[in-house]
């Protein structure tokens, strides 16, 4: 018996399986973050996200060797050492000693490498715990560095002045990262780096095994005062000053991302690429959360949002390895690249489908999109077509063509909501559908149920959604209206009759600690192993409420309006995304059939990867534009008025574009497959299956593409997801049939498509 | 052997003795006193020290430290005389006193230095040559040096031992440099100021005794504080609001301690997490409908500033009765973790936990437990420090922080569980606090003290709280 539990605990797909939690959040929080605020995906705006993580990421990547070398050592006075940095160095530059680019960084390198050789020694030799030391270290870099500098002031040396402005993505700041990134990796191949893992994992073994536990620690600190060195490099040139405070808020986010990453504290499991993606979720939450201007309490909110992410990381991480068990066979890479299509595909969507913000964007955005447009027309069509285009589109308001006539005010009302939006809820729509469906018929029970009836909540609330809720919100405002001043039920920190500019209403705030603790349970259930029969019950019940509130906090957002924030069917469209992935796994132990759900939800994924990047130009003032069909919203469901002409040629041709891509890849694929293409994404080469693949697609695609006149960028875009979509699903195919090949519940599978390609050449 | 170890022994305590008794005369002649009263404590103070150390050092010459002189002037005589013939009295006292002086070569050069850096700023430093300097250096030296010197001889409770010196020594130098330290206001006020921490402790060293960390503590200070002024200003009544403001501290505290304890070993950064939370979760709800986020105003309850103020009175008494809670609880959870079973228990379960589950006792029910009071605690904490500041300020708890570890650590606890008490966190606390309120005396803000409690903090674990030897491990 024992024998046969083994059997199945072993191996699981990658030695990096701990990084899929950060990989998932990480592009969740991508797409989010664009479509709330596309300037992210500017150059400037990455430009200023670089130098505004930069700190961050290095300081995780300080942390990360320290943590590793085990004893349970987290750095706290990280944070206190680049503010001790930061501060000495204005002042040195101040006085004129250090001022030169080779002073100051060798100044600061040195200032980190001694402050963790002595960190180091007091570690090994007084052999005080680490935590002591760092606490030690914390309280007194932190009074230091206020004696030194009692008040923010200072400036950064004059060279260093340009490096913050952040109007570019290839800045200084990004140079250094580069080098961190690559000396790490050249680090990963030394046997030091073994040495050190072995030793974080067990310090006895690897003294008695005649590792120098002692060089090995010293040198962990070393790397770490290196990168603690850079992390205030960057942070002085991102403030150009000096600042004694600010340092020491590193701390904490440095040790959040550390373990969002999924470094264990307990020591020898860690890595910098767990770190850089824990780091930039950090950001990222930051980011999506300023975006959504919670007024008065918005660093509250943040502070909320730090404290309950770095608990729910941590208690992921317990389950990390039923995880990893449920999700075998899936590679970190794999999702990485799969994640990583959508999210191209949404900010693609984002930067050219939604507008600006009316205020500013509109004659940049026009002035691009004319230019992208008159470019796509001299590669694709001729002259003679594209006249006809315009004058078409002047009338079907597809919005392809951005004629001067579109940014006059009195034309804006009538242009037409993207057509990407709608189809992309069909789509989550339709398949959760099929998948509710199945799940009833096979496991009936209340679990289904209720996950219906969230859908149908879901999709009640999209009609419902302008017309009217209950009042409820007056009778609240009554009951707690004691209180002078109470804004809106619904204020999302906007002006309205009467209140001042950032009031919040009380709904929003309840919802959002409402919706993130129902977000952390529906996420800690899912994550539970093989989960039984009682645990079914509360994840569903979880799922409902959170669905419950977040399609309230949707509806809410939506009725505040008229400001340029309303996400609207987007909104809801994500929410829909979002609990519907998160719900899968809960509910996935229930359907034997374990890889139909994986294909469904990369059939999901690559589609829409594709309807984003095939979706068609959306000129500015179309959020007004929305709104105003928003009120239409119920006609969604009997397909009359909102949507414009070109939709059921838009969504046929790609309906049709997939099923001939499909059809076109599979065969070919499963012919070469088992022989002479190898689907493990590391192996590169080129195979003759994929060249195949994408002439015959290329040939048979185009033609469709251009009756629908989707711009040739997108067609090549949406093409190429395709192609690496085919391919990955197959490879997810095969993974999974040989993983589960002679496994009791897949033998009922014989019938079902998978298993059927690969019939007759399995393993 | 031993009789040379016993006279050289006792004429160090002599010399000691009349050093601190001369010293104490001094004291007194500066200071004014009369003379009749200079000599009587001058007699009485020689009489006591000369008794302790006398009973001290039989017990050392003839136990623990006998042995080892032993040994080691017996390799000396074998090395230079090659006989077992003892030697004469004098011949082996200087002999004793070069190896107690080799032994003991990292005091010896410690003082050296310290004498040498007293020296240095004595010449740099205008004014500070003066005979309280002085006398208050030569204070410290000597203590330092016994706390140490002793340490070594002590298998346990030296941690208490080296905290009551250095206590005793603070308030000495304090009574010399800083006006009015020793006055009943500034002692009040330091009661006052230890009883916050120390009750803020109190969680913290119930925490560590089973090996875990609270650094929630703070954030549920802050939090209980605008919370309470938060429910106070809708109109409950005051006794509710602390009621329900507790029970919200337990809440926090009992998911703390889940948490916690399914992730073993993180402890550190579940409750950092969780005090995240709780402090932008209960800004955030006292914003709500209010103009002025994150600030709340309120009216504190008469009684709640009478238990907390400085100006409070205990029946009449002129002390705030929060100086009699927290002694109060301190014996009770003194007394009560060295004689009843949740006490025991909790020793056992720090101390090893494999040993304890073999006795049925339920290791979730006393962690969980541990954070449940600890939580609960805390929010008392924030809800005296409301009584005594009379205005809600979330930055209240952030002092406690660093603080309720240091004051667990320098008390001499184990953070790695098992070890140590409320006691010796008492300790602590209090040496915390003279210290602190010494450091203002002479004119140090906060961000100085927090450099100098970051320095404290390393050399006075390293004196009880090493670990051991990898290669004693395996």
């Amino acid at each position: 018996m024992s024998l046969h539990g083994d059997r199945h605990t072993v191996a699981p797909s990658s030695a990096h399986s701990h990084l899929m939690i950060p990989i998932f959040l990480l592009f969740a929080l991508l797409v989010v973050a664009v479509l709330r605020s596309p300037s992210l995906v500017t150059s400037s705006g990455l430009g200023s996200a670089v130098i505004v993580a930069a700190p961050l990421i290095l300081a995780a990547f300080a942390l990360t060797p320290i943590a590793m070398a085990g004893r349970g050592g987290v750095d706290l006075s990280i944070g206190p050492l680049i503010g001790f940095i930061n501060v000495t160095l204005v002042q040195l530059n101040a006085e004129g000693i250090v001022t030169s680019v080779v002073d100051v960084f060798l100044y600061a390198l040195g200032v980190g490498v001694a402050y963790q050789i002595v960190m180091g020694l007091i570690i090994v030799y007084v052999r005080i715990q680490p935590i002591i030391v760092a606490l030690a270290g914390f309280l007194t870099l932190a009074g230091l560095n206020l004696v030194i500098l009692p008040r923010p002031g200072g400036v950064a040396p004059e060279w260093m002045q340009s490096w913050g402005l952040g109007v570019s993505i290839w800045s200084p700041v990004l140079a250094i990262l580069a080098v961190a990134v690559g000396a790490w990796f050249l680090f990963t191949r030394t046997a030091f780096y073994d040495h050190l893992r072995m030793m974080g994992a067990d310090e006895r073994t690897a003294y008695t095994a005649g590792v120098d536990v002692v060089a090995v620690r010293m040198g962990a600190h070393v790397i770490a005062g290196l990168y603690a060195g850079l992390a205030a490099l960057a942070f002085t040139s991102l403030i150009g000053s000096g600042d004694p405070t600010q340092g020491s808020t590193y701390t904490l986010m440095a040790v959040t991302a550390l373990v969002l990453g999924g470094t264990s504290l307990a020591g020898g499991r860690g890595s910098v690429t767990g770190s850089l993606l824990g780091a930039l979720n950090i950001y990222l939450i930051t980011y999506v959360l300023a975006t959504f201007h919670f007024g008065m309490v918005q660093s509250f909110v943040t502070q909320l949002a730090y404290g309950v992410i770095l608990v729910v990381a941590l208690l992921l991480t317990i389950f990390l390895p039923q995880v990893q068990r449920a999700i075998r066979g899936i590679s970190p890479y794999v999702l990485f690249v799969a994640l990583a299509l959508v999210a191209a595909g949404v900010v693609l969507y984002a930067q050219d489908d939604v507008a600006a913000p009316p205020s500013g964007g509109v004659a940049s955005l026009s002035a691009a999109s004319s230019a992208s447009l008159s470019e796509g027309s001299a590669t694709s069509l001729s002259a003679s077509s594209a006249t006809s285009l315009s004058a078409d589109s002047a009338t079907s308001l597809s919005g392809t063509s951005l004629s001067a006539s579109t940014l006059s005010p009195e034309t804006e009302g009538e242009l037409a909501a993207p057509t990407a939006t709608p189809i992309v809820i069909a789509t989550v729509i339709v398949a959760a559908a099929v998948f509710l469906a199945y799940l009833l018929w096979r496991h009936p029970g209340p679990a289904p149920v209720a996950l219906i009836a969230v859908t149908a909540l879901l999709m009640l609330g999209y009609s419902v959604h302008d017309g009217g809720l209950p009042t409820i919100g007056t009778d609240v405002a009554s009951w707690v209206g004691q209180r002078a001043a109470i804004p809106p039920f619904f204020a999302v920190g906007v002006a309205s009759a009467g209140m001042e500019d950032g009031a919040v209403g009380p709904l929003w705030l309840a919802i959002v600690p409402a919706g993130a603790i129902l977000v952390s349970t529906v996420l800690i259930f899912t994550a539970l192993p093989y989960p039984k029969r009682f645990r079914i019950g509360p994840a569903a019940l979880a799922f409902t409420a959170t669905a419950g509130a977040l399609a309230a906090l949707a509806l809410a957002y939506t009725r505040s309006g008229e400001d340029g924030l309303s996400p609207g069917v987007v909104g809801i469209a994500i929410v829909g995304i979002i609990l519907f992935v998160v719900a899968l796994p809960a509910f996935q132990r229930r359907v034997s059939d374990v890889t139909s759900v994986a294909l469904a939800l990369l059939a999901v994924a690559v589609l829409a990867a594709m309807l984003f990047a095939a979706g068609p130009q959306r000129p500015p003032g179309a959020i007004a534009a929305i709104d105003a069909h928003a009120t239409a919203a119920g006609e969604l469901t009997t397909g009359a008025g909102i949507l414009p002409d070109t939709f059921f040629v838009e969504a046929f041709s790609v309906l049709a574009a997939t099923v001939i891509l499909y059809l076109l890849a599979i065969p070919g694929v499963r012919r070469h497959a088992m022989h002479n293409v190898s689907f493990d994404p590391r192996v590169r080469g080129f195979s003759y299956t994929s060249i195949f693949i994408a002439v015959a697609a290329v040939v048979g695609l185009g033609a469709i593409f251009l009756v629908a006149d989707v711009r040739f960028w997108k067609f090549v875009v949406a093409l190429v997801a395709g192609v690496i979509g085919a391919k990955f699903a197959l490879h997810f195919l095969l993974d999974f049939r040989r993983k589960n090949a002679g496994r009791g519940p897949m033998g009922a599978n014989r019938r079902d498509f998978m298993l059927h390609i690969g019939d007759r050449a399995g393993p | 052997m031993r009789r040379a170890g016993h006279d050289f022994y006792r004429w160090l305590g002599f010399a000691f003795a009349l050093l601190v008794a001369g010293g104490s005369a001094l004291l007194g002649w500066h200071e004014e006193i009369e003379v009749q009263y200079v000599l009587f404590y001058a007699v009485a103070t020689f009489a006591i020290v000369l008794w302790g150390w006398h009973h001290f050092s039989v017990r050392w010459v003839y136990g623990l430290d006998g042995a080892a002189l032993d040994s080691l002037s017996a390799k000396g005589v074998d090395r230079e005389n090659g006989s077992a013939k003892a030697p004469d009295e004098g011949q082996t006292k200087s002999r004793y006193a070069r190896l107690l002086v080799l032994r003991y070569k990292h005091v010896v050069i410690g003082v050296l230095l310290a004498l040498a850096l007293f020296l240095v700023v004595s010449f740099s430093i205008e004014d500070f040559y003066t005979t309280n300097n002085i006398v208050a250096s030569a204070v410290v030296a000597v203590f330092v040096t016994v706390a140490i010197v002793l340490n070594r001889t002590m298998t346990e409770n030296s941690s208490a031992f080296v905290g009551i010196a250095v206590l005793a020594g603070l308030f000495i130098v304090g009574s010399l440099v800083v006006d009015g330290f020793f006055a009943a206001i500034n002692v009040k006020s330091m009661l006052v100021f230890a009883s916050f921490l120390g009750l803020a402790c109190i969680g913290q060293t119930l925490v560590v005794l089973l090996g875990g960390l609270d650094l929630s503590i703070p954030f549920i200070i802050g939090s209980a504080n605008i919370g309470l002024l938060y429910l106070l200003g809708l109109g409950l009544p005051s006794w509710f609001a602390v009621v329900v403001v507790l029970l919200a501290g337990a809440v926090i505290g009992t998911l703390n301690g889940i948490l916690s304890f399914r992730l073993q070993g993180q402890a550190l950064i579940v409750t950092l997490g969780m005090g995240f939370a709780v402090a932008g979760g209960t800004q955030i709800l006292t914003s709500i409908g209010t103009r002025y986020s994150g600030n709340v105003f309120g009216v504190v309850p008469e009684w709640l500033t009478n238990i907390a103020a400085m100006n409070g009175r205990t029946f009449g008494l002129d002390f705030p009765p929060v100086i009699v809670i927290w002694l109060a609880a301190a014996v009770l959870l003194t007394l009560a973790m060295r004689n009843t079973v949740f006490g025991r228990n909790l020793y056992a379960l720090g101390g090893s936990r494999t040993a304890a589950r073999r006795l049925s006792i339920s290791e979730r029910k006393y962690w969980v437990g541990v954070y449940v009071a600890s939580g609960a605690i805390a929010a008392a904490t924030g809800t005296l420090l409301l009584g005594w500041s009379g205005g809600g300020f979330i930055g209240v708890g952030d002092p406690y922080l660093f603080m309720t570890l240091a004051a667990v650590v320098i008390g001499g606890t184990s953070l790695l569980g098992g070890w140590g008490g409320y006691g010796f966190t008492v300790i602590g606390v209090l040496v915390l606090q003279v210290l602190s309120s010494f450091l203002v005396g002479i004119g140090l803000s906060f961000e100085g003290q927090q450099f100098v409690f970051g320095l404290l903090i390393l050399p006075m674990v390293a004196m009880y709280a090493r670990s051991p030897h990898i290669r004693t491990q395996i």
